[in-house]
This record gives structure tokens, C-alpha cells and sequence, in this order.
């Protein structure tokens, strides 16, 4: 589902929107609870947050009601690049005709390949995410050494990769991580489950 | 001390064992790191920087630059083959280089390419080289107050020159700066947004924050994007060719190298915007501008010769006065500091060595770059068939390893997850990451130099007015924090006055 755009920059995404705005308070909240924290810090140690976070409130409190603002202050707010976004799309219009579009539309549509679909439908990136939390919970339960080889294979069998391909990249995993191990001296080997049980 | 005797002393350095290793095993690595889509020079040089805490300095900077030149020629070998570029800095490479593949001249385009970067990347080195003694006689003038400026000069800058509005931008890198405060005060004893936890104690490692930003936001948008692998990838033509075609186009060579040099001294400039200029002055001065986007050479020469060239010049703002020029030298600088190196004039007088070092290490890797690209070129889409989703794990790995090498803190891990997860949402939702990573790196430093200053001047403002370079510097930052809002505005109120 799309939007028009309150800035005028053309029609963008609800779900990208929301984003937006769920950053813009998530900066507010934590300025604003910096600031009241900073209070309590003697003189010289609460200059430079409490007018950093002040700084923020202002420029999140601007950001916020952005769709409010006199049009004079509006460019302020909007979305666009001093150079590089808008120059590179000039360029790349410019050189490119319309037929290449197409031929580059084509490419980029066989581009997802059957080991960029996961078992089940879940968005890419939420379930990188996820598994990457999961992974750093099991590596703090048993150690990363051993978590690491187990992330590694369930990644690799949730996009379908050949068994082979998930039993080489575990073992390479696990050659990383026991690098780690070895050579840095990192207590990996053990995670907060481990120690418990096995004292 | 005279101007040969720092660079024979890196010259010698560069040259012992294990350094030149530690530079071609940098060099080789970043050119498979720019070769893979998606991946680019912060992103290896974050990954790589835990693992350079056993080495010694010098070797650790050398390799974080080895992984910073050879990335930015590896990324062209996936622009030319497969029309995606490996790094951000090569977008403008796919123009021409992707046609000429198609064309049955992928050998040509890659060895332009490598000849065009070596030789771009070589005179930008030399220039910064030649720079240097004027250089140093600059950093030598600046004091506590300047430092401060400095800093706050390289905070206003990023604002402007990154993606995203004016306001995002300084709340990205103000919520940068406030990050950087958890944990105890410079000068004073007091705990900072700790909630109490041992673990915060020291702060949040910076470098936890920039392998969250760099590696992990860029799996997750990987991720989503999807693979970028292909199959079906044809290398043919004559590289010898290539190199005869790249060597027609001095002018349009040196040129580009020293526009990416320009731009890449900006902060935020960044090898992408050097890219787009370059390839844009060529055509605008090209005899044949139709050709651009058909596989014209100049195009290709403009595109990779200033994206080497970016690399002398974002290095200049970062080892002078700490202030990188792109996402790639802030992980260098964060290697400078993991190594107990400040930038500034012990740089340039008691670490003049390893500096110099450092430079040279570029000068020499170009050698390696223009080698690997036209004898390995054969070997070279193997890299670019290897899928995103094989990637991805990998590097999720050696972040979170990465992360827990640092300090032995799980308080890293945890950072580094959640300012992956951050830094996706800022992507998505145009948020400068290169400003956050600006604010949480110069912030400290910004604020050390503050209550310095102040302790100096007995608590007097008038310190950051009454000397001229502070205040020039603090002016430019005014002028360009609130000139185009001012001249907006003036322009606004003319046009009334006159209808």
C-alpha cells in the first residue's frame, strides 16, 4: 500500500513511513530521557549530553510535526541529498535508455534464485534478524563455539542450500570459531547453561 | 627532520617482514570482499578489525588499508560482470562496464578498470605524499580549542553532505554523540546512562557500534534484497587492450583521480558522490559523449580512476585531525585508536614511521591491485557467483565473535545486534549511518576537548572565539550548519518583495 508523500517527494510506503516516524520518536524518548538523566550529573560531566540531548528534542520535536511546518523551513525536513542520490540517478538516466531499463528489469527479476527462498514465508531480513538473536542467545547458553555450527547449518537449511554446502560452511564455522578460541584466548567454550550444569 | 627521512623510515618498515605480508594478504582480501555484491570496504574493514588485536600497529593499519585499496578495485569486477556493484564507490562502473561485458570485453573493461585504479589510486597517494609537509606545519598549529572546532566542524559537515534531510541528519549523528557518553566522564568520575551495569562501566565500544552499522545493518539489507549471484558469466576479449585503451586516456585519468581525491577529503563525501562527479565531468568534456553508457572507455576510466583516488583523500581529514572522510576511514580511525594511536601531531612526529608506512603501504598495494586484475581476472567470477545468502552467515559469525573479542563483553555482542538492527531501520527509512557513526566517534573527542578547553580558559567561553583558527573554523561551521536555510530564506523574501 502507498501514500502520498506529505513532502512531495513522490508516493512511498506506509510500512517505510511508519518506520520513519517509530525512529523519529525512539530518538525523541531517549533524548528526552537523557536529558532528565543528565540533571543529576555533577556540572562539568552534564554539559555537553544535556545539550546534546536538547539538540535532539529540537530537531526530533521538528521532525515529528514536520507535515505542520511553515513551507519556508519545509527543506529542512525533506528527504534529499546535497550530492550523490540525485546526481547518480541523473547520470544513470541519462546514459541508460529506455530498453536497457528493461533488459536491467529483466535480469534483477531472475536475479532471486531458489537459495534466496526460505522454507516458509517469512521476510529475509526479519529472519536474519531472528536467527541472529537466537544465535547470540544459544551462544550465551552453551558458548559461540558450539552455537556457531548450529546457526550456520540452520541458516543455510532454511534457504535450501545441498547438504554438502551446509556440512562444509558448519565445519568452516566452527574452524572460526575455534580460531577465535585458540588463538585470542576468548571463553567461548562455555556459556552461562554449560557452567551451570556442568559447574 | 627532512622530507625523505620519514619515507625511507616507512619504506623500511613497509618492506620487513611480516608487514609486506600483513599488505598483500590485505590487498588480495579486499578485492575478494569488493567483488562480492553487496559487500564493501567498511564492512571487511569492520569485520577484520578484532581480529588485528593481536598484531602490532603498524601491521593492523596496514592491512585495515590493504582491505580499504583492494575493496575499492574489487568492486568493479562485480559492476563489469554481473552489473552489480561490489562496492557503492563502483556504481557508476556498471554504466560502462556491464555493457562492455555484454559486448564480449569483459577482459578490457576489468583491465581498464585495475589499470585505471592503480594509476588513479597511485597519483592521489603521491599528491597526499607531497601535501604532507604543509600538512603537518597545519596540525602543528592546532591546540585543545581547534580540536574541539575541528570536531564540531566535521559533525556540522556530515549533516550536510549525507543522504537524507538536514534534520535526520543531525539527529543521526547527535544520537551518535549521546551514545558515545554512556559510560564514565572524561576528566570527572561520574557514571553516564550506565543503569548501574558493570558492563557499561567503559562505555559502549565503538567499534562494536561500527560492526554493527557496517556488517550487520548491510546483511540485513542484503538479506532482503535477495541473491545476487549468477551463473551464467562469459569472460572473454584482450587485456592487453584494456591497458592500451586505459593508457589513451591520461587527462581524463588524472582528473578523475584528483576529483575523487577532492571529494574524498569532504567528510561524507565518499567514494559514490566522487564516482558519479567524475563519470558526469567526463562525459560533460568527452568528444563522444554518446558513448557513455555503451561501454565507453573514458566512462570507465572516470568511474574507478576516482574511486582509488577517494582513498588519498579521505585519509587526509582522518590521520590530520581525526575527522574520516568516509564510512571505510572511520573504521580506519577506529583502528588508529584501538591501537593507541591519536591522529593528529603524534602522527606525524613519534608515529611518523608507521604513517608513513601506512601511505606507502597504498602506493605499493596499487602494484598488487593492477597485478591481481590482469593476471587473475579468469579466476575472478567464481567471487561473484558465490550467493548472498552464504554470505550472510559468515559474516553474522565473525561480527558476533568480532564482538565478543573486543573486550570480552557481552555488553559488544549485544551492541553490535542492536545497532545492526538499528542501522537497517535508519537505511530503510533515510537516516544517515554515516552521520550516527561520525557523532559516536568524533563526540568524544569533541567533548574531551570541550572541558579542556574550558579548564584552560578557567571556565570562559571566550576561549573558542578569541583565537583566530577556533574561530574561523567554529564560523565555517555556522556557515555551513545554517547558509543554505539562510539563503533560502533570503531568496524566499526577495522574490515577495519583488511580486
Amino acid at each position: 500500500m502507498v501514500i502520498p508523500d506529505m513532502e512531495g517527494n513522490g508516493r512511498i510506503n506506509v510500512s517505510e513511513r511508519s518506520l520513519d516516524y517509530a525512529i523519529n520518536v525512539l530518538f525523541l524518548a531517549v533524548a528526552i530521557y537523557a536529558f532528565v538523566e543528565s540533571l543529576s550529573f555533577p556540572q562539568s560531566a552534564q554539559v555537553w549530553p544535556r545539550n546534546v540531548s536538547l539538540f535532539m528534542i529540537i530537531g526530533g520535536t521538528i521532525l515529528l510535526f514536520r507535515s505542520y511546518l511553515p513551507k519556508a523551513i519545509r527543506p529542512i525536513v525533506e528527504d534529499k541529498s546535497f550530492f550523490g542520490g540525485d546526481e547518480s540517478q541523473k547520470i544513470t538516466e541519462e546514459v541508460t535508455d529506455d530498453e536497457e531499463t528493461e533488459v536491467a528489469f529483466d535480469d534483477s527479476e531472475n536475479e532471486q534464485d531458489s537459495q534466496s527462498i526460505g522454507r516458509y514465508p517469512m521476510d529475509n531480513s526479519v529472519f536474519t534478524a531472528v536467527s541472529m538473536l537466537g544465535y547470540l542467545t544459544l551462544g550465551f547458553a552453551i558458548g559461540l563455539l558450539w552455537a556457531t555450527p548450529i546457526f550456520i547449518a540452520f541458516y543455510c537449511w532454511w534457504f535450501q542450500k545441498p547438504w554438502y554446502l551446509i556440512g562444509i560452511l558448519s565445519v568452516v564455522g566452527f574452524g572460526v570459531a575455534y580460531g577465535f578460541w585458540d588463538l585470542l584466548y576468548l571463553p567461548i567454550d562455555q556459556g552461562a547453561l554449560t557452567e551451570m550444569v556442568l559447574g | 627532520m627532512s622530507f625523505h627521512e620519514p619515507i625511507l623510515a616507512g619504506l623500511e618498515i613497509l618492506f620487513s617482514w611480516p608487514t609486506i605480508g600483513w599488505m598483500v594478504l590485505g590487498v588480495l582480501l579486499g578485492i575478494i570482499i569488493g567483488a562480492l555484491p553487496g559487500m564493501g570496504a567498511s564492512l571487511g574493514m569492520a569485520i577484520a578489525l578484532p581480529l588485528t588485536l593481536p598484531l602490532n600497529s603498524v601491521n593492523a593499519l596496514i592491512l585495515l588499508v590493504g582491505i580499504y585499496s583492494g575493496s575499492m578495485y574489487g568492486g568493479s569486477i562485480a559492476a563489469i560482470l554481473i552489473n552489480v556493484p561490489g562496492t557503492a564507490g563502483s556504481a557508476a562502473t556498471t554504466l560502462d562496464g556491464y555493457p562492455r561485458s555484454r559486448m564480449g570485453e569483459a577482459k578490457n573493461a576489468i583491465a581498464i578498470s585495475a589499470t585505471s585504479s592503480a594509476i588513479g589510486g597511485t597519483f592521489s597517494l603521491i599528491t597526499l605524499l607531497l601535501l604532507m609537509p604543509i600538512l603537518i606545519e597545519v596540525v602543528l598549529l592546532f591546540q585543545t580549542p581547534e580540536y574541539f572546532a575541528v570536531a564540531v566542524l566535521g559533525l556540522s559537515l556530515i549533516v550536510v553532505v549525507a543522504r537524507g534531510s538536514i534534520v535526520k541528519g543531525i539527529l543521526s549523528g547527535a544520537f551518535g554523540v549521546l551514545l558515545a557518553t554512556v559510560g564514565l566522564a572524561p576528566m570527572t568520575p561520574t557514571q553516564r546512562y550506565t543503569f548501574g551495569r558493570l558492563q557499561l562501566m567503559d562505555g559502549l565500544d565503538f567499534i562494536a557500534i561500527l560492526i554493527g552499522l557496517f556488517a550487520i545493518a548491510e546483511m540485513f539489507k542484503l538479506a532482503s534484497e535477495g541473491t545476487i549471484a549468477k551463473d551464467d558469466v562469459d569472460i572473454s576479449g584482450n587485456t592487453v587492450g584494456g591497458i592500451r585503451e586505459a593508457l589513451s586516456k591520461p587527462v581524463t585519468m588524472i582528473k578523475s583521480a584528483y576529483i575523487g581525491m577532492l571529494v574524498g577529503a569532504i567528510p561524507g563525501g565518499g567514494s559514490s558522490a566522487a564516482n558519479f562527479l567524475s563519470y558526469g565531468e567526463a562525459m560533460r568534456s568527452s568528444s563522444n559523449p554518446d558513448e557513455f553508457g555503451e561501454g565507453s572507455t573514458e566512462g570507465l576510466v572516470a568511474s574507478e580512476a576516482s574511486n582509488n583516488g577517494t582513498i588519498g583523500g579521505s585519509i587526509i581529514p582522518t590521520i590530520s585531525f581525526g575527522i574520516p572522510g568516509s564510512g571505510a576511514t572511520a573504521v580506519l580511525l577506529g583502528g588508529l585508536l584501538m591501537h593507541g594511536l591519536r591522529p593528529g601531531p603524534e602522527l606525524f612526529e613519534a608515529q611518523a614511521g608507521t604513517t608513513y608506512a601506512m601511505l606507502l603501504s597504498i602506493l605499493v598495494g596499487n602494484i598488487i591491485i593492477l597485478a591481481v586484475g590482469l593476471l587473475l581476472i579468469t579466476r575472478a567470477s567464481y567471487i561473484t557467483k558465490i550467493s548472498t545468502t552464504t554470505i550472510i552467515p559468515m559474516v553474522i559469525i565473525l561480527s558476533s565473535l568480532g564482538g565478543i573479542a573486543l573486550r570480552t563483553n557481552w555488553a559488544d555482542v549485544v551492541t553490535v545486534f542492536l545497532l545492526g538492527v538499528l542501522g537497517y531501520w535508519m537505511i530503510q527509512s533515510n537516516y544517515s549511518v554515516i552521520a550516527f557513526v561520525l557523532g559516536a566517534i568524533l563526540g568524544p573527542i569533541a567533548e574531551e576537548n570541550f572541558i579542556r578547553s574550558l579548564q584552560l580558559s578557567d571556565g570562559s567561553y571566550m576561549v573558542f572565539v578569541t583565537r583566530p583558527i577556533t574561530a574561523t573554523i567554529l564560523l565555517m561551521t555556522f556557515v555551513i550548519l545554517f547558509g543554505p536555510i539562510l539563503k533560502q530564506l533570503y531568496e524566499r523574501t526577495s522574490r515577495a518583495a519583488t511580486t
